[in-house]
């Protein structure tokens, strides 16, 4: 345990290396997401009221008491939604009060935009209002006083619209999840490289070949440093997860445990991936050069950065070869079922990456000296 | 023996690095490999200490294999590499801890043996300091700190006086005198004929991959004590004059370094009228003459025809 102790304690030492495991990771992440930001479902909707009755104004406030409410004209709806000043638009056509009043069929136009969920606790409070109302005015048979009476009663009373989101079906916080595990992904790969060059370092300075002359078979060397690394890569992960949660309050999936689990395979892949480049190239500035040649690439076409499936097809598929591929689809699925065993088949393609890459770099070389 | 090299040979494609090499370094002896760059001697040193695989021959420490047995070989050896392999983000107490316990060292021995250590390189007052202060003579004196700290029987030392002042020079030297007095044995390479020529017992000139000569400092220099040899200082340079000296009867070798000429010549040979004569003739001055004593450069002058600087 000799080198992975001393090797532990020097990339500790190390200020580039500390900043990759303590200091970028989180702060990609507060940037992106906000200090105690996302998951509150706080959301704008915007209000075409072209009814303009008391109803209307009840319905409003009604509104108000779960989002935000900015009151627009009806030919904005589409440039308001776009630009995501609001999640949500919803249109109070004129005769709202009346139709509900005769007992008709009311239909309100909701416009939110496609696969996103935040609109859907407004919706069903809309809807749950409309109903009540519709109710109400039957009993009040036509008289207006009766009518408002029995509305503000219901309004007063207990009767309370609480929305349970099904886990793991909350598109846009699984969405959110995956975003953090991407820039997790992408800081775990450049660790892994950073650790590399120290590796590489070692070997430049001859203070490889000198421990080599010790007692000490490489195989050990191999393993002890393979332990280092992933010691390292674990900590940074462990650090994420804990600020993600806890101080940025993101929603991580159904079973944060398994989550982890699956970046747990991707930090093999990223150490052995390291290994393999260690054994490729000789000097700190080859490795470099390749690193992010790679990198960069593979952070790309994996959808680390963004969803694979704005991509071009021909690219997606280049992406099916990357291990970085796997691990967000890994990552969407443990995300959203819960299931470690759910990405079993990802997850045994990661493996089968890091399996190959550790046989990459620990080819026993006979010559040490070279 | 301690060690022995039995006909060692490395080849890199067509490049013969190592060839044939047969040595044996007896228990408590300072043994020299004393050589150009590129004669073999780091390909030698490598082999032993297993970072490089021969391609035939029998290396045995200690009186086992080192195929065989090599990580219990390598538990009783130092090696001092030829660069200043240490970490640099490490203080110097922790570098010779780190291949102390490395070496199997732990809890109150190895503290005691660091600081044994790094006091007989005089460094115990740099104890917490990182090496990236450290001078380069420094920096050679925790190099070979770290190769101690374990008292190995065998000390393996390859060049380790590389680019230093010569005040850690002299330290350098005096400590691996007082290595030996303390009942190791070293392998010492170097190509300063000089300090090998001062601290070791035996001496094994390499050349080309091979050892084209072996014994006692005197041994070697009886090797050529027929021979004088005339250092001469002129106020030209003229290359032709080489070339004239050289066709001399009785001339073994001549050289010329800026305006150094060397002459090699047989005892008693009554050639110096003569050489003052083409040297008068090439339109030069002599301006200074010594008839030296044989030293190792110039055996080293007789046997490979060339001098110890310019092979290298």
């Amino acid at each position: 345990m000799i080198i992975l102790q001393n090797t532990f304690k020097r990339l500790l030492r190390n200020k580039v290396s500390l900043l990759l495991v303590l200091v970028i990771p989180p702060t990609m992440l507060g940037l992106l997401f906000g200090l105690g930001g996302q998951g509150m479902d706080t959301i704008t909707v915007g209000l075409v009221d072209q009814d303009q009755t008391p109803l209307a104004r009840q319905l409003e406030e009604v509104l108000q008491e779960r989002a935000v409410v900015k009151p627009m004209l009806e030919e904005d709806i589409s440039g308001e939604l776009t630009a995501a000043r609001v999640q949500m638009a919803l249109v109070i056509p004129s005769g709202f009060t009346q139709t509900v009043l005769e007992g008709g069929e009311v239909r309100l136009d909701s416009y939110s935009i496609q696969e996103s969920n935040l609109a859907m606790p407004v919706e069903l409070v809309v809807e749950s209002f409309t109903r009540a109302a519709l109710n109400v005015a039957v009993a009040a048979e036509g008289n207006m006083d009766a009518f408002y009476r029995g509305l503000a009663d219901y309004r007063k009373g207990g009767v309370q619209v609480e929305t349970l989101m099904t886990e793991g079906m909350d598109g846009d916080r699984s969405n959110a999840a995956a975003s953090a595990m991407g820039i997790l992904g992408i800081n775990m790969m450049f660790l892994a490289l950073y650790a590399t060059m120290h590796l590489l370092k070692d070997r430049e300075n001859r203070t490889f070949h000198r421990v080599m002359t010790a007692p000490l078979s490489q195989r050990s060397y191999l393993m002890q440093i393979i332990g280092c690394f992933l010691a390292i890569l674990l900590i940074q992960m462990t650090g994420v997860f804990l600020i993600s949660r806890f101080l940025l309050n993101l929603y991580l999936g159904v079973n944060v445990l398994a989550l982890y689990g699956v970046m747990v395979v991707f930090a093999l892949v990223c150490v052995a991936f390291g290994i393999a480049i260690a054994s490729l190239v000789k000097t700190t500035r080859q490795a470099g050069t390749l690193a992010s040649l790679l990198t960069t690439p593979m952070a790309m076409l994996g959808g680390l950065l963004w969803p694979r499936e704005i991509m071009p097809e021909i690219l997606q598929h280049i992406g099916m070869f990357l291990p970085t591929t796997w691990m967000m689809e890994a990552v969407n699925k443990v995300i959203v079922s819960g299931n470690f065993l759910e990405a079993g088949w990802e997850m045994g393609i990661l493996l089968l990456f890091a399996l190959v890459f550790f046989l990459m770099g620990s080819w026993r070389r006979v010559d040490i000296s070279v | 023996m301690l060690l022995e090299l039995e006909g060692l040979v490395k080849r890199y494609q067509d490049h013969l690095a190592v060839d044939h090499v047969t040595l044996k370094v007896k228990e408590g002896e300072i043994m020299g490999l004393l050589g150009p760059n590129g004669a073999g001697k780091s390909t030698t040193l490598n082999m032993i200490t297993g970072l490089t695989r021969k391609d035939s021959g029998a290396i045995r420490v200690f009186g086992k294999d080192n195929e065989l047995q090599g990580q219990t070989i390598k538990k009783d050896i130092g090696v001092v590499p030829q660069e200043i392999a240490i970490f640099e983000d490490l203080t110097a107490g922790e570098n010779a801890a780190f291949f102390g316990r490395l070496y199997g060292l732990r809890g109150s021995l190895l503290k005691e043996r660091v600081a044994e250590a790094l006091a007989f390189v005089g460094l115990s007052d740099h104890e917490k300091q990182f090496p990236k202060k450290f001078s380069g003579g420094m920096k050679r004196r925790l190099n070979i700190a770290c190769a101690i700290v374990h008292k190995p029987r065998l000390i393996i030392m390859d060049e380790p006086t590389v680019g230093i002042d010569p005040q850690s020079r002299n330290h350098i030297l005096e400590s691996v005198k007082t290595l030996q007095k303390e009942g190791s044995t070293i392998l010492y390479t170097s190509h300063y004929m000089e300090e090998v020529d001062e601290i070791c017992n035996r001496i094994a000139i390499m050349d080309q991959g091979r050892i084209i000569a072996q014994g006692t400092s005197q041994e070697l220099k009886n090797l050529i004590s027929s021979e004088e040899k005339i250092d001469l200082t002129l106020s030209e340079v003229n290359y032709t004059l080489v070339e004239e000296i050289k066709k001399l009867e009785g001339v073994l070798e001549c050289h010329l370094e800026g305006k150094q000429l060397t002459v090699l010549v047989r005892k008693n040979s009554g050639l110096m009228g003569k050489i003052s004569l083409i040297i008068g003739r090439s339109g030069s001055d002599i301006l200074s003459l010594q008839v030296d004593r044989i030293t190792l450069e110039s055996v080293f002058l007789t046997l490979t025809g060339k001098s110890l600087r310019d092979a290298g």
